[in-house]
């Protein structure tokens, strides 16, 4: 840079500038409020905040100290010998429920276990997650990008959608399913060659790519479902004493109680049929259904046609994340139909369901449980 | 810099611990900090990963941090460290350009004069004509006025983000405005004789 000795000048500082000078420096502070930036999307940065935290998460996993890295790698080598036998005799369902069981429950945000351990968490509340090139690159919020290695052992990856939260999976074979809140599915890095497998806890729907030769599982703790290619609901939360699937298109085989001693019974069926396993009965029945009433909450709004008050609430509770105490116990068996619109807020929503009980709803100081109770206004 | 504001709030939580105020923070400044990035840069993904490494280093020194700092400020300062190595890294690669000064310089401005201002017609002419002429001015006095008028900040503040002296800062926005009062002068002579 070019630098003239600046000796000579006189006072060379902003505070003794000449009223010409000074006018300069008023237009110029001017002009510079008006002066162009450069935006930075809510996409890039969301996806730049996924990235800040996996770095994170990575670092504090790195941050053990080397004692405790020793003393725990002894440890796990012990026990690998041990579980190592133990799993070599189990098949994949088996391997992914346990990995179900070990996801984190209830965190605030949706997130994506990778089979390195990785944590990837996902902000928004309609998340999305794309497989691509056979699972080595994941997209996530249609922004940015994570690799991972799809050589070698199978892994796992799991993601774990909480309560008030959703999101969209597409899997590297062009499937896709969407998962409903408080719900969890855990799923090979990649597909090989023969199966394609998944295990799931909470509410998801499927939209399976056909494949003549590989089919598609669908495990849950009470039924499996073996598809070549169609779509389908399926609803297995831990908190239900039941297990649902129902089929929109095509068909589904469904294998119930799997793993139980007296063996598994088989049926297969045909669109529009709700399957219901019954826990408490250990049965499987099946019933004609509208199938809009299951799976309209993938796209933002539930119908219902005649269900229980109780399920209904509890389908809001899920989905919003609040809980919803109903404090009379004799409208809980009563059927109520309509629609709601998922887009609006919790309060909209229950001032919908309150004109239609007759009910009155109140907000608790803790901001996520409502009371639901007698209108103190007599009709 | 008063200490009661919500963004110092933010960055005293941030310090002590709690969980939610680094996506606070991250919230609040990345939006600024982009925008000063690309004042230096044309590659968003090296602004990007410097933001990024920034937060990092945030997250792993969080104990170690100054409670009273001014933000804004302290998070400019770092992220132009931040862009000046990556700069230096960058250049030191390619062998076409070993001779030239390895100092960040800043890109030329764009203002929207137009849409923001309320004017008179003649006055908008003159703007215009400054405008022009603060970006034939050399990069240093430009990133002064920038880091003046737009970011707000004081010369204390300027010269250590720019690392120079207090004195020299002082010096080169006074060169600048002098600088810009002659052109205008010329230009507004200009105008005259033109009308």
């Amino acid at each position: 840079m070019k630098r003239k000795s600046n000796k000579q000048e006189p006072k060379p500082d902003p505070e003794h500038l000449t009223e010409a000078e000074r006018v300069a420096g008023e237009r110029a502070k001017l002009l510079f409020k008006t002066l162009r930036n450069e935006t930075f999307s809510a996409d890039e940065k969301d996806a730049l905040w996924n990235q800040v935290e996996e770095t994170v998460s990575q670092r504090k996993q790195r941050s053990f100290n080397t004692f405790w890295i020793a003393a725990a790698a002894s440890v796990t080598l012990l026990l690998l010998a041990g579980v190592g036998y133990l799993v070599f005799y189990k098949n994949t369902a088996r391997t992914m429920q346990e990995f179900a069981a070990r996801g984190a429950n209830g965190p605030d945000e949706t997130q994506l276990i990778l089979g390195d351990k990785r944590v990837i968490s996902l902000r928004k509340e309609n998340s999305s997650v794309v497989y691509k090139e056979n699972g080595a690159l994941i997209q996530v919020d249609s922004s940015s990008t994570i690799d991972q290695q799809v050589a070698g052992d199978q892994q796992f990856n799991t993601l774990v959608v909480p309560y008030g939260k959703r999101s969209v999976l597409t899997l590297a074979d062009g499937t896709r399913i969407w998962l409903n809140s408080g719900s969890k599915l855990v799923y090979p890095s990649h597909f090989d060659k023969r199966q394609r497998e998944v295990y799931l806890e909470g509410q998801a729907y499927f939209s399976v790519k056909h494949s003549d030769d590989v089919p598609f599982h669908v495990y849950t703790r009470d039924m499996e479902v073996k598809v070549l290619g169609t779509e389908f609901d399926v609803s297995a939360y831990a908190d239900d004493d039941y297990t649902a699937t129902v089929l929109a298109t095509g068909s589904v085989e469904l294998t119930s109680q799997s793993q139980s001693l007296f063996g598994s019974k088989k049926m297969k069926i045909t669109p529009g049929t709700r399957a219901v396993y019954d826990q408490q009965r250990a049965a499987l029945q099946t019933e004609q259904v509208d199938v809009q009433e299951y799976v309209s909450w993938k796209d933002g709004y539930l119908v219902l046609n005649s269900a229980p008050l109780t399920e209904i609430l509890k389908k809001l509770s899920r989905y919003y994340r609040v809980d919803i105490i109903l404090k009379q116990p004799k409208l809980a068996g009563v059927r109520f139909g309509g629609t709601l619109d998922l887009q609006e807020n919790i309060r909209d929503i229950l001032e919908a369901v309150s004109v239609t009980t007759g009910l009155d709803y109140k907000q608790q100081p803790n901001e996520r449980r409502y009371v639901l109770e007698e209108s103190a206004i007599r009709p | 810099m008063t200490h009661s504001d919500p963004d110092h709030d933010t960055w005293l939580r941030f310090i002590s611990g709690e969980p939610d105020a680094f996506s606070d923070l991250y919230d609040q400044y990345t939006g600024v900090l982009y925008a000063f990035g690309m004042r230096y840069s044309t590659d968003r993904d090296l602004v990007k990963d410097c933001i990024h490494d920034l937060f990092i280093d945030l997250h792993g020194y969080r104990k170690n941090l100054a409670r009273d700092a001014n933000v804004k400020f302290y998070l400019l300062k770092s992220l132009r460290r931040k862009l000046h190595l990556a700069h230096r890294k960058s250049s030191m690669l390619r062998f076409d350009r070993w001779d030239t000064e390895d100092s960040l310089a800043i890109n030329t401005f764009s203002f929207s004069i137009e849409e923001e201002l309320i004017i008179s017609e003649k006055e908008r002419e003159i703007l215009q004509h400054l405008a022009a002429e603060i970006n034939l001015l050399p990069d240093r006095q430009r990133e002064i006025l920038y880091l003046r008028f737009h970011q707000d900040l004081d010369y204390d503040e300027i010269a250590a983000i720019m690392q120079i002296s207090v004195p020299t800062c002082r010096t080169f926005i006074y060169r600048a405005l002098k600088q810009l009062r002659g052109k205008l002068e010329f230009g507004a002579i200009l105008l005259i004789m033109c009308c």
